[in-house]
């Protein structure tokens, strides 16, 4: 049976009748088209596609050998079937000539037909020509032909140049004396193959493998014909399995059903073996066929079992001690995957994904190449298949259980180390489960057996660093752990995981470890940091102390303050050391210290020493703080008595100063919350129009009030009219009607002006600017404008990066599809602004509609 | 009516267009030649072939397709071949014996004429015997109309086996030939392709070169004739569809396009086939879902890789993403336009999408765009959308 298995053209016409049991379906769907279409306009025209052993050679012969007994049809339908050793028909002109060929032999006419080609040899229209010859011929003797063309898409389509393929289309288009059934075991897969013109002329019927139904239901009806007998319902479920593994390949099954009839009583597993066995000609062959670099791929492939890169096959292959080049790979996989022989996983990038199209080719390939771990995987994959049949249990309950196994003292040794060894490269095991298993497994091996356990490797470590600054602390510190000789530096690392996870002693314990020669400065830095979260405030004076004297250059002993001081504000939440350290700092010329101290007595709401700060500042001669201090009152501390105290001190000496009219203004809306604020602004943009002011920063700074205003009450048209007004030529101004005009759904001309600006503005104006900034960047993401807001983050000296990194990460939010691994770097620490973010760009999306 | 899904239908398959019939020869009638302009699959070559197969009296319509041309004699070459092989130039033989022998002297330069005998000598140049051949056709013969399907291809191929200039010439020789004096008044020429005719065009030289040839749109099928042509669809089978039924299925499809109803029929009656129960609403919606499976690609790839045709680099991919957004959106605003034209820096989106909406892809409606065809819309979503 199996000669006949492998070569349906070689089996008697009444024995292929008699065994045709699947497909029927499709064989009388084709057969009814057939019989009806009469051919007297362009008929459809059929590809068959599917894997080997899938049936397409048995249903193109069962259609042939079907018209040939319907007397209705072979009165004027010839048929005609090409099988797969039809090499020669490679081009148009080549298929016109076999035909003319097998009319010659079908009518007996002594090889006339085609001898009349001759006339046309050398010249232009050759094949126009032999086409016509054969139309005419056709039509004289009243025929039309159905040509059955096994292998169409190898042996002919393929192969047809630019110009035939057009060609092709017009006769597909135009003749009705031609129909094609063709059957391809390529599988054509991406756009660019479906885009030849002919295509659109073929209705393509797909031969899937057999589902478990049909399996059961193909048995059945093989048992019919069959003189041994099997139980099917006690073997269901085993089919079922076997039929996985075959991926219901019509050619396998019917060799599984005759292992089942001889060993009723045997697992899964040894019914594998069986088979196994009993396929070895078929898929040597399919191997042995193959040429020399396919075979090499192939053999990787194979023995990765998972889906490989082209990369991954390169690292794998070498020539003369020259590794594979990737082009040559990539060509080699194409026409395997073509020949069905692989099958391509698409994935998101351009590296696409490959392993063996039949399961069953591979499992066999393991076992007979294979060394001792890939066997191993097969024993694997077999008891997966058979435990996902039961309760479609995930690898984690795999774990799960194979680990309860194990503690139960049961489980072979060597086997849980062959087990260990495979899933140690596997890619589907976390970090976590392969520590365990390795744990477990380490607990029921003697002490030779041990060693044969994968260790973790140095490059592990330098995914530790790398994974730490990413902010993945947690994942760090179990890679750090797993570090046999642990050095200074990594000890180092595992106090910044510590501190970064919030264990304190625990860094401790590791920083006592380094020696006090190592480090001098990080070392009582760190510790002192430690001792700061372990609340003993006086232990990290103490070490702050000693890290500040040691340093010797008096900026660097500033920098050193200020970072103290930062240290007992936002960690010991102590402002009273942080004031020493500001002020340490100050004395050391770190005047970026200032803001902080505002900061903390923002913080602490204490407006006398604010206030008394600012004072100090405007006392020292820098009037501009005169301004700020109103400034503060107005717009931070809400002190509108102060405020207009200062505000009329102000108008006192300067009647007609435009600034003091405008907070004036401001001092209406702000303390007065007049109902008609926008009738004072207005008044007040009519009074500097009138003094003359227009084209002055007074005149603008109403306007954009006014803006801010409407903004602030979302009435867009309002906004619109007043930022029409502005000239944009500061930062505000850009921003504003950047802002508005994003608002009005103008991106065309919101990014002219953002552009420039962007070039233009200092990086002071970009820090005073950065509440707008970041309102217009959020309106940004709100209106969807990723790949701008992105080129925004990517300008290096803008720095917006670090500047708005929780908004960064809601933009790689919604771009992770085109950049997955960004988005990835996000710390834990980011989670919540984040999240944040994105719920505030959902709002704004409501208000700024 | 028997359901021609992937072919030009022909004969008892053609369903009667006389709305667009009516325009073409009402356009021919003042002896211009005609752009036959409607997005792929909505029946331009059936109109073509129809109007060969039964033509108004006074008329002869010569179908010639030129999709594997690539070379401008080579152009004339099969428009002078298929002009003598026609049936035309049997009838008119039979009305005047100058053409006869007209085309006996034609032949001298070809030598023989015949489906098979045909041979050819060096160097002719075929647009001159063409215009001669024109020269013997007299007007009393009636209008003759040459319709030249795939005319775009055969202007790619060209530009791709020569080079622009040669492509322009190639343009500009066919306004000549169309404004020769032996073509005024007896011979329009009908040009159609699956690919669009203007961009082609404008990839070579300006649409000046054009603007003698007149526009035809076809358009999908209005509601009543949709349904009708459903109905006759039905004919043939051993099941009914009742009203509300086909109403639902004109609902599902949205686009009436005889092509999209071929294709929801010929679902409805596999459906039915492998259930034998009476069709209802779920099983049209499993009718609609099937027309997206994969074994329907050669009929719906077509629509996306013609875009690389149109659209070269970053405008193809700035046409396939917002393609692929409006499948997974339904619809596109002008804001996301303008993220995904900075994406692809894209100054010019306009055109672009007016190209894509002319091609029958989307549809601007709000301000905002939307698939045509919900049938194309679920298609890009499970096979494009990646």
């Amino acid at each position: 049976m199996e000669s006949k298995i492998y070569n349906p053209a070689g089996q008697p016409k009444e024995w292929l009748i008699e065994h045709f049991v699947v497909r029927t379906n499709v064989f009388e769907k084709l057969f009814k088209d057939l019989q009806s279409g009469k051919m007297q306009y362009p008929e459809q025209h059929y590809l068959i596609q599917g894997q080997r052993g899938m049936g397409k050679t048995t249903l193109l012969l069962r259609l042939k050998y079907e018209i040939e007994k319907t007397p209705k049809l072979n009165a004027w339908l010839v048929p005609v079937f090409f099988n797969e050793e039809s090499y020669d028909l490679t081009t148009l002109s080549n298929l016109w000539e076999k035909l003319l060929k097998y009319l010659d032999n079908l009518w007996q006419t002594g090889g006339e037909y085609y001898k009349r080609t001759d006339e046309f040899v050398g010249t232009a229209d050759y094949e126009k020509s032999c086409y016509a010859l054969l139309v005419s011929i056709l039509n004289k003797e009243k025929k039309k032909l159905v040509i059955f063309f096994d292998n169409f898409g190898q042996l002919f389509l393929d192969n047809l140049s630019d110009k035939e393929q057009h060609r092709f289309r017009e006769i597909l288009m135009n003749c009705n004396d031609i129909r094609i059934i063709g059957a391809s075991a390529v599988v054509l897969h991406d756009l660019h193959d479906y885009s030849k013109p002919f295509f659109e002329f073929f209705r393509i019927i797909t031969l899937e493998g057999l589902n478990k139904d049909e399996t059961f239901q193909l048995i059945t009806k093989l048992q019919d014909k069959s003189e041994k007998k099997i139980n099917l319902e006690k073997n269901k479920a085993k089919i079922e399995t076997l039929a996985i593994l075959t991926g219901g390949v019509i050619r396998t099954i019917m060799l599984l059903y005759e292992v089942i009839l001889t060993d009723e009583d045997g697992t899964a597993l040894r019914d594998l073996d069986n088979i196994l066995d009993r396929i070895t000609p078929l898929f040597k062959h399919r191997i042995e066929d193959l040429p020399a670099q396919q075979r090499k791929i192939i053999d990787v492939i194979a023995k990765k079992w998972d889906a490989v890169s082209t990369k991954e096959i390169a690292e794998n292959i070498r020539e003369n001690g020259q590794p594979m080049p990737t082009k040559l790979i990539s060509a080699q996989l194409q026409q395997l995957e073509k020949n069905n022989v692989i099958e391509k996983k698409q994935t998101n990038t351009k590296n696409h994904l490959y392993q063996l199209k039949e399961r069953f080719f591979n499992i066999w390939y393991l076992m007979r190449n294979g060394d001792r771990m890939d066997k191993c995987r097969v024993v694997w994959l077999t008891r997966f298949l058979e435990s996902w049949y039961d309760d479609e249990a995930s690898i984690g309950d795999f774990i799960k259980r194979h680990v309860k196994l194990l503690r139960s003292g049961k489980y072979d040794p060597l086997s849980a180390l062959k087990l260990a060894e495979a899933w140690t490269n596997s890619s589907k095991i976390d970090l976590k489960n392969q520590a365990l298993l390795i744990k477990e497994t380490a607990e029921i091996l003697n002490e030779d057996q041990k060693k044969s356990l994968p260790r973790v490797s140095l490059e592990k470590l330098i995914e530790a660093v790398k994974l730490l600054r990413e902010k993945k602390a947690q994942e760090a510190l179990a890679l750090l752990q797993s570090v046999d000789q642990k050095s200074d530096k990594v000890n180092q690392l595992i106090v910044l995981c510590y501190l970064d996870l919030n264990h304190p002693q625990k860094a401790l314990d590791i920083l006592n470890l380094i020696p006090s020669s190592s480090s001098e400065i990080f070392k009582p830095y760190l510790s002192g940091w430690c001792y700061l979260i372990l609340g003993s405030p006086n232990k990290a004076y103490k070490l702050f102390e000693h890290a500040f004297e040691k340093e010797i250059n008096k900026k660097r002993k500033g920098v050193i303050a200020g970072a103290i001081g930062s240290l007992y504000k936002s960690i010991a939440n102590d402002n009273e050391n942080a004031l020493k350290y500001y002020s340490l700092a100050l004395q050391h010329d770190n005047k970026n210290v200032y803001s902080d101290i505002i900061d903390v007595y923002t913080i602490n709401e204490d407006y006398e020493n604010l206030e008394k700060y600012l004072l100090k500042a405007i006392n020292s001669g820098k009037i501009e703080f005169e301004k700020d201090l109103i400034e503060l009152y107005l717009f931070r501390y809400k002190d509108y008595k102060k405020a207009a105290n200062q505000i009329t001190k102000g108008l006192k000496t300067k009647i007609a100063d435009g600034d003091f009219l405008f907070y004036k203004a401001c001092l209406s809306y702000f303390h007065f919350h007049d109902n008609g604020f926008e009738k004072l602004f207005l008044d007040a943009k009519k009074e500097l129009l009138q003094s003359g002011n227009s084209m002055g920063a007074n005149y603008k700074r109403v306007i954009i009030i006014l803006s801010f205003l409407y903004i602030d009450i979302k009435s867009k048209d309002k906004a619109l009219k007043i930022v029409n007004e502005l000239d944009h030529t500061n930062g505000i101004e850009h921003l504003l009607k950047s802002i508005i005009y994003i608002w009005a759904n103008n991106a065309t001309d919101a990014f002219k002006i953002i552009k420039k600006y962007l070039t233009t503005a200092s990086r002071q104006e970009l820090e005073f600017n950065n509440n707008l900034l970041e309102l217009l960047i959020l309106l940004l993401l709100t209106k969807k404008q990723y790949h701008f807001t992105l080129t925004l983050f990517e300008k290096e000296d803008l720095n917006f990066k670090d500047r708005f990194k929780p908004i960064y990460y809601a933009l790689m939010h919604h771009m992770k599809d085109e950049y997955p691994n960004e988005y990835l770097k996000m710390g834990d620490e980011l989670k919540q602004p984040v999240a944040d973010v994105l719920k505030r760009i959902e709002e704004m999306a409501v208000e700024y509609a | 009516m028997k359901n021609s899904l992937g072919n030009p239908a022909r004969g008892d398959g053609f369903y009667d267009r006389s709305k667009e019939i009516k325009k073409i020869y009402r356009v021919l009638e003042t002896g211009a030649s005609i752009y036959l302009a409607a997005p792929r699959r909505v029946g331009k070559t059936s109109i073509l072939k129809h109007l060969e197969e039964f033509p108004q009296e006074g008329y002869h319509f010569i179908y010639v397709i030129t999709e594997s041309v690539d070379d401008p004699n080579e152009f004339f070459k099969v428009i002078f071949e298929e002009v003598i092989k026609s049936d035309v130039i049997k009838k008119i033989e039979q009305l005047s014996s100058a053409i006869t022998s007209a085309i006996a002297g034609l032949m001298g330069i070809v030598k023989k004429v015949g489906p098979v005998e045909l041979r050819e000598k060096e160097d002719v140049n075929y647009y001159d015997a063409f215009v001669e051949l024109l020269s013997h056709i007299k007007k009393e013969h009636g209008q003759v109309i040459i319709m030249i399907d795939e005319f775009p291809q055969t202007i790619q191929n060209i530009f791709d086996k020569h080079d622009k200039i040669t492509a322009a010439n190639f343009i500009l020789k066919n306004r000549e030939l169309r404004h020769n004096k032996h073509a005024l008044d007896k011979v329009s020429f009908i040009y159609t392709g699956s690919v669009s005719l203007f961009p082609m065009i404008q990839k070579v030289i300006e649409l000046t070169s054009i603007n003698d040839v007149r526009t035809v749109d076809v358009h999908p099928l209005d509601y009543d004739d949709a349904k009708d042509f459903i109905s006759k669809l039905m004919d043939n089978e051993e099941f009914t569809l009742d009203n509300d039924m086909i109403d639902y299925v004109l609902e599902r499809v949205k686009w009436l396009i005889p092509f999209h109803l071929q294709l929801i029929q010929q679902e409805i009656v596999d459906v039915y086939e492998s259930t034998n129960n009476p069709i209802d609403k779920a099983a049209i919606d499993q009718a609609y879902d099937q027309i997206v499976h994969s074994r329907n690609k050669p009929q719906f790839e077509p629509y996306f890789s013609r875009l690389t045709k149109i659209f070269k680099d970053s405008e193809y991919g700035f046409v396939l993403e917002v393609l692929t957004y409006v499948a997974n959106n339904d619809v596109i605003d002008n804001m996301v336009l303008s993220d995904k034209s900075v994406k692809h820096n894209i100054e010019d989106t306009k055109n672009i999408l007016d190209i894509l909406e002319g091609d029958g892809y989307l549809f601007k409606q709000d301000d905002a765009y939307r698939y045509t065809s919900p049938i194309l819309q679920s298609w890009c979503k499970k096979h494009i959308c990646k």
